[in-house]
């Protein structure tokens, strides 16, 4: 096996990942290649690299998603190997094998076992025949009640009856028992044949209150296999993560350690060679099942590097590089506790509504233990055409209880103008009783969260009605004083007239200047 | 003298300048001492009676949006003349009447699902408007008749672009 050492890596994304990407390099002597489009120009990823090319139009399919621009950069920037960061390229093995095609390392997995964990279908399978417990039941459509029923005892109750065509939460149903399974068995049928025109159902055991846990995990070329403990990653909306932690409170340290060998086990099955998440579902007896492998660097992972103390990026690169991993399992300690907020740029007081725009204010925590990943600045623009998540907030304490009191803390210093941040839908979170001692699962937010009126704290209706009336009151007097000077210079003409311009001049609506005009 | 209006209670408010940066704001019966520093054009830096709170304060169509530590609270504030005159007139406006709909973010047009002259109920879905990778029903805010529509499927718009009527 060849060793490497790379001189020039080119970032082929943007935001908060492309710099965390490029700091690794930055710091183990690597120059920085960039790559941005029409309107990222000026984004902070641009300014850090050490060269930065232009790829085109903003929207990503004409830019970060162009596999030949992004090649054609790397090449003639004379880069030894491409960073994917997450989304865009990431998980793309056209992508992959244009960089092979190139002679360019792609930092990440073999094309081989991506393909293989890159589909739900296929990594399951593998999964079983590796012994990696999967969630019991069948992705083939049952045939008949006969067979359902069946199907549904060897599995047991509560299970899903899922629609094949359905996805995304949609088309399937709890059933807890075989008397209520008949019951629903033609209606289930009927609903799927009317929502997608296809009437297939699979059967799965149905997980209460599941926590979606998933274990770091990173093997070299050599077949060295290391975990890096797991992440808590239950606090979610829409199928989006929200909050992840470091441990989980929903295992203990002998299910712990049985994960952290079944993550393992999953991806030496597939020869897998970077490092990667395995994904997980626990239930309330901390069973756990295998979910997914997400074979890239994760959004999330800082909270791994904040309690083993392991750059996972500079781990990911070493590994493309061809070198063995330098740690051995027994090295690598589960310290502390950290969370991770992912702030995203949406409107939690207005339906979650995208609010991209300009930043005019922007205030970042700071003190100890507390970590920023992010990619915006103030003046800055949150574009609409990527992402929504503007920053990842991360603390590291002792104890749970202190993490959480630190990031609470950390929230209250975070401040962000111009656009509409989720900051105060963590601070929510962070509040609550239930959260506080650990009752998560993946339906948290719409639960426990927006279902439930926040508490208000004494006299903050008296303050924010004060500081509204003095600000109204000030809004008034800067009127009035724009319109004596406005009468003082150029007062003349029909009062109509007069009005119209003054409204024009003053951006002032006419009812405004109706009452100190007369 | 203010009227303003908070979760559909209204709070007579008075606001006298006492000094430099420095107000008597009487709400209702009860008078309070503040010293509210303006930061930048939206943070209010408010000490009263020693304690010190940090409002945000965001002014949008006649309504201001206010955070204090994370909730928000909306306020529609104006002065009694000018209150009372709305009044007698019948309404302030708003969702009476011919209404048009404008976008609240930017993005682009995925799908118009009406054209001018249907009918439509509160809550129907007016177009469907894509803006960082998510598609967002924009639903209507009243029951009406769409008289104008203003963009095509696949229009990129602005931040406060005018979307339909609805009568």
């Amino acid at each position: 096996m060849d060793i490497k050492e790379f001189k020039k890596v080119l970032i082929a994304n943007r935001g908060e990942i492309a710099i965390r990407i490029a700091r690794a390099c930055r710091k183990m002597g690597i120059e920085t290649v960039a790559v941005y489009s029409d309107i990222d120009r000026n984004a902070l990823h641009v300014r850090y690299a050490d060269e930065a090319y232009y790829i085109g139009h903003s929207p990503a399919a004409e830019s970060y998603l162009r596999i030949d621009k992004i090649i054609e950069v790397a090449t003639k920037s004379g880069c030894d190997a491409v960073h994917p960061g997450y989304g865009f390229l990431s998980e793309n093995s056209e992508f992959v094998k244009a960089c092979e095609d190139a002679g360019i390392t792609f930092i990440g997995p073999n094309t081989e076992s991506m393909y293989i964990l890159g589909d739900k279908t296929r990594a399951r399978q593998r999964m079983i025949e590796a012994g990696v417990p999967v969630v019991p039941g069948t992705k083939d459509p049952v045939e008949s009640l006969e067979h359902a029923l069946k199907v549904a005892e060897e599995v047991g109750y509560p299970i899903m009856f899922k629609a094949s065509a359905g996805g995304g939460g949609k088309g399937m149903r709890l059933i807890h028992s075989k008397e209520e399974f008949k019951e629903v068995y033609d209606l289930a049928k009927g609903e799927a044949k009317s929502a997608f025109g296809d009437d297939r159902m699979y059967i799965e055991k149905a997980i209460i209150n599941p926590r979606h846990v998933e274990i770091q995990i990173a093997r070299d070329k050599h077949g060295n296999a290391i975990h890096l403990f797991e992440r808590e990653c239950s606090i979610q909306r829409r199928h989006q993560k929200v909050i992840e932690e470091s441990p989980s409170v929903a295992i203990n340290d002998e299910v712990r350690h049985k994960m952290g060998e079944a993550a393992i086990k999953a991806v030496t099955a597939s020869n897998y060679d970077s490092v990667g998440t395995v994904e997980f579902l626990v239930d309330k007896d901390m069973n756990f099942y295998f979910l997914e492998v997400n074979t890239r660097l994760q959004v999330e992972h800082p909270v791994t590097e904040m309690v083993t103390g392991i750059d996972i990026v500079k781990l990911q690169i070493e590994i493309a590089e061809g070198k063995p991993i330098p740690y051995k399992q027994e090295d690598i300690k589960q310290i502390g506790h950290a969370i991770e907020c992912r702030i995203y740029a949406e409107d939690p007081d207005n339906n979650f509504m995208p609010s991209p725009g300009f930043i005019n204010g922007l205030r970042l925590p700071g003190g100890p233990g507390v970590r920023v990943d992010s990619g915006v600045y103030s003046k800055g623009e949150v574009p609409l055409y990527y992402d929504p998540m503007v920053a990842k907030l991360v603390v590291w304490d002792r104890t749970r209880d202190d993490a959480i009191a630190r990031m609470q803390r950390a929230l209250k210093e975070f401040v962000v103008k111009g656009i509409k941040t989720t900051i105060p839908l963590h601070k929510k979170v962070l509040d609550n009783e239930n959260f506080k001692r650990g009752n998560i699962s993946t339906d948290f937010i719409d639960k426990e969260i927006l279902s439930k009126p926040t508490e208000e704290k004494e006299q903050s209706r008296e303050i924010v009605l004060a500081a509204v009336a003095i600000k109204e009151y000030l809004r008034e007097k800067e009127i009035s004083r724009k319109l004596s000077e406005f009468k003082e210079t150029c007062s003349y003409g029909s009062p109509w007239k007069e009005a119209g311009r003054r409204a024009a001049v003053f951006g002032a609506n006419f009812g405004d200047l109706y009452k100190y005009s007369t | 003298m203010y009227i303003a209006t908070l979760d559909d209670v209204e709070y007579k408010i008075e606001v006298k300048e006492v000094g430099n940066n420095e107000y008597e704001v009487q709400i209702n019966d009860l008078l309070y001492t503040i010293d509210a520093q303006s930061i930048d054009s939206s943070i209010y830096s408010i000490i009263m009676d020693g304690k010190s709170y940090e409002i945000d304060i965001d002014y949008k169509d006649g309504m201001y949006n206010v955070y204090n530590d994370g909730k928000l609270f909306k306020i529609e504030i104006m002065d009694e003349l000018k209150k009372r005159m709305l009044e007698k007139r019948g309404g302030s406006g708003g969702l009476e009447g011919v209404y048009t709909v404008k976008s609240e973010m930017p993005g682009k047009v995925v799908e118009v699902k009406v054209k001018v002259g249907d009918e439509i109920k509160k809550g129907d879905v007016l177009l469907i408007l894509e803006s960082m990778k998510m598609q967002n029903e924009i639903k209507s805010p009243k029951d009406g008749k769409i008289t104008e529509v203003f963009i095509n499927g696949g229009d990129t718009i602005e931040a406060e672009a005018k979307l339909v009527t609805i009568e």
